[in-house]
């Protein structure tokens, strides 16, 4: 542990730093409160002697600051007044425990024991709580459990090569569209690494202002900007010894890439508005969907930080690239939210497949998810239909290119009006109708362009 | 903030009789644990008497202010 001993006696600081180092801790010691005040600014510890009277000042003062700075820090008080009042009271302002004066080394032993286990407890709970902010923002966006297995050959080999990168401490970098499930995966990544009983952290770099981004990121001091009412900790420093996911990062405004690049090559930084240097150690996994290398040709992105975090790059594969899947995941969505909406749907009628494989989902799994949830609500019978799915408009999808007027041949053009035409209609002589051709030369067409 | 006690001339006296006596108390123990350094026979027979004596003046002052209390 890194301890923090604060008494106005030479003899006391000095011989309970002895007993503490001859543990294995390391000890610091401050002689005046406001020397005490400065080190805790500049650094964390995990446990602090505290003096309960030096000279004139009272322990207790500094002891209110400290907890109300952080509930939970450990803070041991150091008691010439072994009365009950002086001990309740310290305990009552949030002391973990005190030590009566004058005690020796064997009693100093016996409370660092204490303290550790429960300094351990606390780091436990710390990695908990991260843990369960990621899971409710799972659960609060509703998805039946992540399939991972896939038919699709391209996408067994990305999964292949993450799940060997897993387990080494490369950085990764997830490209693929808005939608293709690069959270999910860098959280399985994490899950499947050595790092599995550390935090993983989550930093969207598109959501914040570059201020706020770089607070949120590393940290920042009482003052450094306006609204900075009091000192915090960024999430680099909550995932400490974990994993840093950080998505978008294509985002990532240019004033803080040199400050992330520091922090992969020297594993330092700093918190805003603050000179002293911290350390923290985190493997990153970062993901966007923007070309990066255009982004360095743009002057958008620093080339230094593309090499740092592209030791292994994946490209997650569209949904429409991923047809094999793709029915698989709708069935999963189906299950999920007929069970949770509690409606008996038996499936997807084929002209409602036809139009699942058809359509070009732009948004990928986020938008199938989506329109499954629509269909299961909106269905009148017992199967999905094409009508509660979705339908391609131009610009949204993969047929965006085939529009009147775009660099697409004729029959491009004829194949996919025919089959808009044939998937909203109930039946092919109504397909026919709407055409203004017979049902005879719909078949030839049909079968000539393989509709 | 006023330091919490019943009686404050009392506290005050227990305060400078302990604390000088923490840090002679937690000298000597360091001393006899060896864990400043190797000791000869001489200074370990030193240390452990006067490491008696200071334990007897804890013993007393202790239980003089516990009866005071």
């Amino acid at each position: 542990m890194d301890i923090l001993i604060i008494d106005d006696e030479e003899t006391i600081r000095q011989s309970t730093r002895i007993a503490v180092e001859a543990e294995d801790h390391y000890a610091e010691c401050a002689e005046s409160l406001d020397s005490a005040r400065l080190r805790l600014k500049e650094e964390k510890f995990d446990l602090i002697f505290l003096d309960l009277r030096l000279g004139e000042e009272s322990g207790l003062d500094l002891l209110k600051e400290i907890i109300e700075k952080d509930p939970k820090q450990l803070v041991i008080i150091f008691t010439a007044y072994a009365t009950v009042d002086s001990a309740v009271e310290a305990t009552r302002l949030g002391a973990y425990d005190y030590l009566s004066k004058p005690f020796t080394p064997d009693q100093i032993r016996g409370i660092l024991l204490k303290a550790a286990k429960a300094s351990k407890t606390r780091d436990h709970i710390k990695v908990l709580e991260t843990t369960v902010t990621e899971l409710k923002s799972q659960v609060d966006t509703s998805a039946p459990p992540n399939r991972f297995e896939s038919t699709d050959l391209g996408m067994q080999s990305v999964l292949e090569t993450l799940f060997r990168a897993a387990a080494t401490p490369a950085s990764i970098l997830l490209l693929g569209e808005s939608g293709t499930g690069k959270s999910v995966i860098a959280r399985t990544i994490h899950e499947n690494s050595h790092l599995k009983d550390k935090p993983f952290v989550t930093v969207s770099c598109p959501s914040l202002s570059r201020e706020l981004l770089e607070s949120e990121l590393f940290g920042h001091v009482r003052g450094a900007f306006t609204g900075a009412i009091k000192d915090a900790w960024g999430k680099v420093h909550a995932a400490d010894g974990g994993t840093l996911f950080l998505d978008e990062i294509g985002e990532l405004p240019m004033e803080i890439q040199p400050k992330l690049l520091r922090l992969l090559q020297e594993r330092e930084y700093e918190r805003l508005g603050e000179n002293k240097t911290r350390s923290a150690n985190v493997r990153i996994i970062a993901a966007t969907n923007r070309n990066l290398k255009q982004s360095i040709a743009d002057g958008e992105f620093r080339e230094d930080l593309f090499y740092r975090i592209n030791v292994i790059s994946v490209e997650l594969p569209p949904l429409r690239a991923r047809s094999s899947d793709l029915l698989h995941f709708a069935n999963d969505y189906l299950d999920y939210f007929s069970t949770r909406i509690g409606r008996k749907i038996k499936g997807f009628s084929a002209k409602a497949l036809d139009h699942l494989r058809s359509y070009g989902w732009p948004g990928n799994l986020r938008e199938l998810r989506n329109s499954i949830e629509r269909a299961t609500i909106l269905c009148a019978g017992d199967k999905i239909e094409p009508k509660d799915l979705p339908r391609s408009e131009p610009g949204s999808s993969s047929t965006s290119d085939l529009v009147p007027g775009a660099d697409v041949s004729i029959e491009d053009l004829e194949s996919e009006h025919i089959k808009l035409i044939v998937e909203r209609s109930d039946n092919l002589q109504d397909a026919a109708t709407t055409l203004g051709i017979d049902k005879a030369t719909l078949y030839r067409k049909r079968k000539k362009l393989n509709i | 903030m006023p330091l919490p006690d019943s009686d404050p001339s009392l506290s005050s006296i227990a305060h400078e009789f302990k604390t000088p006596l923490t840090g002679i108390q937690m000298m000597l123990h360091l001393l006899a644990e060896k864990k400043v350094g190797p000791l000869n026979e001489t200074q370990v027979s030193m240390i452990e008497q006067a490491k008696v004596d200071c334990d007897r003046l804890v013993d007393t002052i202790q239980n003089h202010f516990d009866r005071k209390k």
